[in-house]
Parts: C-alpha cells; sequence; structure tokens
C-alpha cells in the first residue's frame, strides 16, 4: 500500500492508516513533556504575579485602595494572560500523551484540535493586547495634546 | 448511520462521533484542524517576525541617539562599552524571539503540507516540527528563569 493513503480526504479509514510510527510516537511523548514544563512555568508567573500585588494589601504600607486598584487593573488581566495559555497548553500535553500512549489515530483528531486551540487562544490575546495597547496610544497622544493646548 | 441531532444549531461532539464509526467526518476534520493549525501558528509566527524587528529597529534607534549625545565627548571606552551592550540586546532579541519565530513558521508549514497530503510521513514530520519548537520555547524559558535568577542574585549582592 502507498504511504499517499488519502486521495480524498472524505474517506479516510479511521483507525489504521494513520497509527503513529513507533519513532513518532516518542516524539509525541517528548512533545507533551516540553508542553507541561512552560505550562507549570507560565503558572508559576501567574502565581508569582498574583503574591506579587495581592503583597502589599497585607503589608499596609500603602493606601489599600491603590493596591487593590493595581490588582483589579493589571493583576487579573495579568492573570489571565498567563493561566489561559497555560491551561490549554495543559490540555495539549495531555492530548498529545494520549496519541503517543497509542490510542491509535482516533487520538489525533483530539491533539491536533487542543494544539489549534492554543494557537488561537494566544492569538485572540494577542490581538486584545494590541488593541488594548493601541487605545492607550490613543488615550496618551488626545491627554498630551488636551494638555498641551490648555498651557 | 447516527441519528441526526435534535438541535440542529447544536455544536456537534467530536467525541462522541469519533467513538461511532465517524470515518467520513474525521476525514474531513483532519485537514481542517491541521490547516487551521497550521494558520494561526503562521499569524504567531508573523506577530514574533514583527516584534523582533521593532525591538530590534528600537535598539538600533537608541544606539544612534546615544552615539550622537555621546559621540563627541565620549571615549572609545564608552563607545565600545555602547557597541557590546547594543550587540548583547541584539543577541538577546535573536535568541528569544527570531529562534522561535522561525520555528514556528517551520511547524506551521509542516501542519499546512499535512491538511493537504494526510498520510503517516507527514504526521510525523509534523510532530517533529512541533517538538522542535516546543524543546526549543522550553529551553528558551529555563535560561530565561536561569538568566532571572541570576539577576536577583546580583540586585540582593549589590543591595547589601
Amino acid at each position: 500500500m502507498s504511504q499517499e493513503i488519502f486521495s480524498n480526504p472524505e474517506t479516510l479509514p479511521a483507525d489504521e492508516e494513520l497509527q503513529p510510527a513507533r519513532e513518532t510516537l516518542a516524539d509525541l511523548a517528548a512533545l507533551a513533556f516540553w508542553q507541561r514544563l512552560v505550562s507549570v512555568v507560565l503558572f508559576i508567573v501567574a502565581g508569582l504575579l498574583l503574591v506579587a500585588l495581592v503583597f502589599p494589601l497585607f503589608v499596609g504600607n500603602e493606601a489599600i485602595g491603590d493596591s487593590l486598584v493595581g490588582l483589579a487593573c493589571v493583576g487579573l488581566p495579568g492573570t489571565v494572560l498567563y493561566v489561559l495559555p497555560a491551561v490549554m497548553l495543559v490540555r495539549g500535553a495531555k492530548a498529545s500523551a494520549d496519541l503517543a500512549a497509542g490510542r491509535g489515530s482516533y487520538a489525533l483528531l483530539p491533539f491536533l484540535d487542543s494544539q489549534r486551540s492554543f494557537w488561537k487562544t494566544l492569538g485572540i490575546l494577542c490581538a486584545v493586547m494590541f488593541v488594548l495597547w493601541l487605545g492607550m496610544m490613543v488615550i496618551a497622544v488626545v491627554g498630551l495634546t488636551f494638555s498641551m493646548s490648555r498651557m | 448511520m447516527s441519528e441526526a441531532p435534535s438541535n440542529p444549531y447544536q455544536t456537534p461532539n467530536v467525541t462522541e462521533e469519533l467513538t461511532g464509526s465517524g470515518a467520513p467526518l474525521m476525514g474531513s476534520a483532519i485537514p481542517a484542524q491541521s490547516r487551521a493549525l497550521g494558520r494561526w501558528q503562521m499569524v504567531m509566527s508573523i506577530v514574533l517576525f514583527v516584534f523582533t524587528g521593532l525591538v530590534a529597529l528600537y535598539l538600533l534607534f537608541m544606539m544612534v541617539m546615544m552615539f550622537g549625545f555621546v559621540g563627541g565627548q565620549g571615549g572609545p571606552g564608552e563607545i565600545g562599552a555602547m557597541i557590546g551592550g547594543l550587540s548583547c540586546g541584539l543577541l538577546m532579541v535573536g535568541l528569544f524571539y527570531l529562534l522561535p519565530a522561525v520555528a514556528l513558521l517551520q511547524a506551521a508549514n509542516t501542519a499546512k503540507r499535512f491538511s493537504s497530503t494526510t498520510d503517516r510521513n507527514h504526521l510525523a514530520d509534523l510532530v517533529k516540527a512541533q517538538l522542535r519548537f516546543w524543546r526549543l520555547t522550553g529551553a528558551l524559558v529555563i535560561v530565561g528563569v536561569g538568566l532571572f535568577g541570576v539577576g536577583v542574585v546580583a540586585q540582593l549582592a549589590l543591595a547589601l
């Protein structure tokens, strides 16, 4: 049988033909490991970010109101920025591990879906951050122009 | 043939359909998912390339500004330190942004190839390219954490 299996993808024989080779299974296991490692680092960074923002609330050196505003404006969006990709990456790592465990080609679709979801989430987060940055730039320029005109 | 869903607008449950005889659905879904994966990875690699270019331009701009500021009065030592700093900055940008961007572009291309030719060899290429990207990212994360640790220790040593 030739390697070119699916001339018409609608007639894909589901289980046998896309069973990954042994070497690919080893690569998938390694992929799961590295994805899990990066997700753990993302969770740790999110945790540290939250601790750094919550810590002043308990120390009480500065106004609690300022700390709460900082927590709401920087802490929560920052946490989402790290936690959301970390969660998607954990899902991706799990799907990679499932495919590596030899669950056959039925695990291939969840694998591709989880990888795609991760990159889509990252892309949307990037777009949101870009829009926020653009908004802040516009506000800064408008504010500067306004204050210059009043001088 | 499976029973039609009662709600036509309901999102199909992929896992459920795959446990049945769902080969035709899977046949069209695998190339579609792979194509989407390649598309999103391509978008993110372009974002990384643009970001790399902007940071490199910013560093060059800063160097030109500082050169204009120091150039007239500074000795060769100061100018040398400036060029050294810039080279170090560009090296970091290349390491932390350009390399992942290139690896991601390769991963995106293999995902696209797999979507057009869904066979075992292209699946192996796809997994290899994804692994290359994530291994590189993981290694860079370890290097980054190490550099951060060195920075914290140096700050503490300076403070004491």
